[in-house]
């Protein structure tokens, strides 16, 4: 089984293969407990900075994927994003926000979170990783994702990726390492 | 697997200049720029006035500023099989169309639009701030050398739009001045939109077409320092430019098509990574002190200029300088530069610390 994780929008986070479970009040909750864990990575998070909802699974949803995987944060990882819904609510959010307040200005802290590598790098922020982070979409077609994982993978210097697939509010994380299961059980 | 390099065989691009390559091109290299007060929407209350829009750029009711765009390159991408990957970059697409009832990811439509326009049944939206189109074309030279495939296209395309330009302005980033990148008193960017399409292909694929260049090496490094600020010393970009360089020396290198975008931060950055792979003497320009930030679409300007400076063995003029930061008084200029050497690199730099570096070579 490919190590990762699930977060749920109820401050819910289960890890796929050491079986995981951990329920907060909310994600600085959630943040504090998975960091309480032993072989858990250690990341630069403090109450999870200026992020929004997305941001902070993407940060709960690395460390924990790498805690499953019992992986260091290697500084080559790559951070994928995927799963076609880009960053429509919190560009809504922001856009919304600047009209309801008569168009004098946005406001900065929601406007970084409009971009769907936002939260992809604030995890390789939380996590110190300098690999390539990026959003991908491919429509329907899921195959292209795993085309992209497996570029990722001819670096000889990336060992293992973050996948990072946001669905109907819920993260899911996947951790592949090189040689071992492919995406095409999950995608 | 192929010796890692891609041969550029088609480029096409509208950007406030007009539509067409030639129009950019002529108007950088006569030192002009595009900029325009906004009438797009009311900037009244916004502290930036001008943009680089698209001359008469019009769509139908209910479709995006990006279609008539998409439209003007369809028919280069039209000419290639159905089946050629298109790898499309952009921030956030059609964003024009945020608030249009139809509850889609903007990325999702640009995408949609994009292959029914091109007449394709494969592609992607490649997301990575502004750094999307050197991220974009990096993946394509990866795609191409593993032998997944022998033609890419890459395809960039983002607006001017109230949305950008409020959330720029929020982020104290642009100048109620001119765009003046490099320059000791630049206060900040100024925005642009632009949509273009390169065609990659292997050296198989390029035979028996005229290949402009070769883009022979590219590299992604991130940052991971902060999410809209650049890591001061540069580090993380000159680890990019030696990635993408590989085992060619930095002096071979006759220009850099760099970010640029006119705000102390990027400019200070950028001329500190530069400076220390090629010390203070290879001229340097940016396309924004003409074009405008095409934000998602700047990597596709910079390799289609960096493509016309080796053919023309000479490099833009840096439009809006007037006093070069310090440091920087030998690698910038006003004037075209003439080049000596075959090669040219293009910088990327975008929030959340994406640092993406693209290396193209004349053809020989």
């Amino acid at each position: 089984m490919i190590p990762g994780c699930t977060i749920q929008p109820d401050f819910t986070l289960r890890t796929r293969k050491r079986g995981l479970q951990l329920a907060g009040r909310d994600y600085p909750d959630l943040l504090k407990q998975l960091l309480a864990l032993e072989g858990v990575p250690k990341a630069n998070v403090q109450d999870f900075r200026r992020g929004g909802e997305k941001v902070r699974q993407a940060i709960l949803g690395s460390i924990a994927a790498l805690y499953d995987a019992a992986a260091a944060p290697e500084e080559t990882i790559p951070i994928l994003g995927c799963g076609n819904e880009g960053s429509f609510t919190e560009n809504l959010l922001y856009f919304n926000d600047y009209i309801e307040h008569g168009r004098d200005g946005g406001r900065g802290q929601l406007f970084v979170g409009t971009l769907p590598s936002t939260p992809l790098c604030e995890a390789a922020i939380a996590l110190n990783l300098h690999g390539p982070a990026f959003y991908l979409d491919p429509g329907a077609d899921s195959e292209q994702l795993r085309e992209e994982v497996e570029l990722l993978f001819a670096d000889p210097a990336v060992s293992r990726i973050l996948v990072l697939e946001y669905r109907n509010g819920e993260l899911q994380v996947f951790c592949p390492e090189r040689g071992g299961e492919d995406l095409s059980c999950v995608f | 697997m192929t010796d890692g390099r891609c041969a550029v065989i088609g480029a096409e691009l509208v950007c406030a200049c007009g539509f067409g390559k030639e129009a950019c091109i002529r108007d950088l290299y006569a030192g002009k720029d595009a900029f325009s007060p906004v009438r797009r929407f009311d900037p009244g209350h916004l502290p930036a006035a001008l943009a680089a829009t698209v001359p008469g750029l019009q769509s139908e009711k209910g479709e995006s500023l990006c279609v008539p765009m998409l439209s003007f390159l369809a028919p280069m991408a039209a000419e290639l099989p159905a089946s050629t990957p298109v790898l499309m970059a952009s921030t956030v697409g059609e964003i024009d169309r945020l608030s249009d009832g139809t509850g889609r990811c903007t990325l999702n439509l640009l995408l949609e639009d994009t292959l029914r326009m091109f007449r394709k049944t494969k592609g992607r939206i490649l997301s990575a701030a502004c750094a999307s189109a050197n991220v974009a074309i990096d993946r394509a030279r990866r795609m191409i050398a593993s032998g997944m495939c022998d033609l890419v296209i890459v395809g960039a395309c983002d607006l001017v739009s109230e949305f950008a330009f409020s959330g720029f302005a929020s982020l104290g980033a642009m100048t109620a001045e001119r765009a003046r990148p490099y320059d000791r008193n630049r206060s900040g960017l100024l925005l642009g939109e632009a949509a273009g399409i390169l065609i990659l292909a292997s050296e198989r694929a390029a035979k028996g077409h005229e290949v402009s260049a070769w883009i022979t090496g590219s590299a992604i490094r991130g940052d991971a320092l902060h999410i809209t600020a650049p890591r001061p010393d540069g580090a993380e970009l000159e680890r990019a430019i030696r990635m993408a360089l590989g085992p060619l020396p930095p002096e071979e290198i006759a220009a850099v098509v760099g970010h640029g975008t006119g705000t102390r931060y990027n400019d200070e950055m950028e001329i500190r990574a530069i400076r220390r792979v090629f010390g203070d003497t290879v001229p340097l320009a940016s396309a924004k002190g003409a074009c405008g930030h095409t934000l998602g679409a700047s990597g596709m300007i910079q390799a289609i200029l960096a493509v016309e400076a080796l053919r023309r063995k000479t490099l833009f003029p840096q439009t809006g300088l007037e006093t070069p930061e310090p440091g920087a008084e030998r690698m910038v200029s006003r004037q075209p530069q003439v080049l000596n050497g075959k090669a040219a690199l293009s910088l990327n730099s975008g929030f959340g610390g994406v640092n993406a570096a693209v290396l193209l070579e004349a053809e020989s």
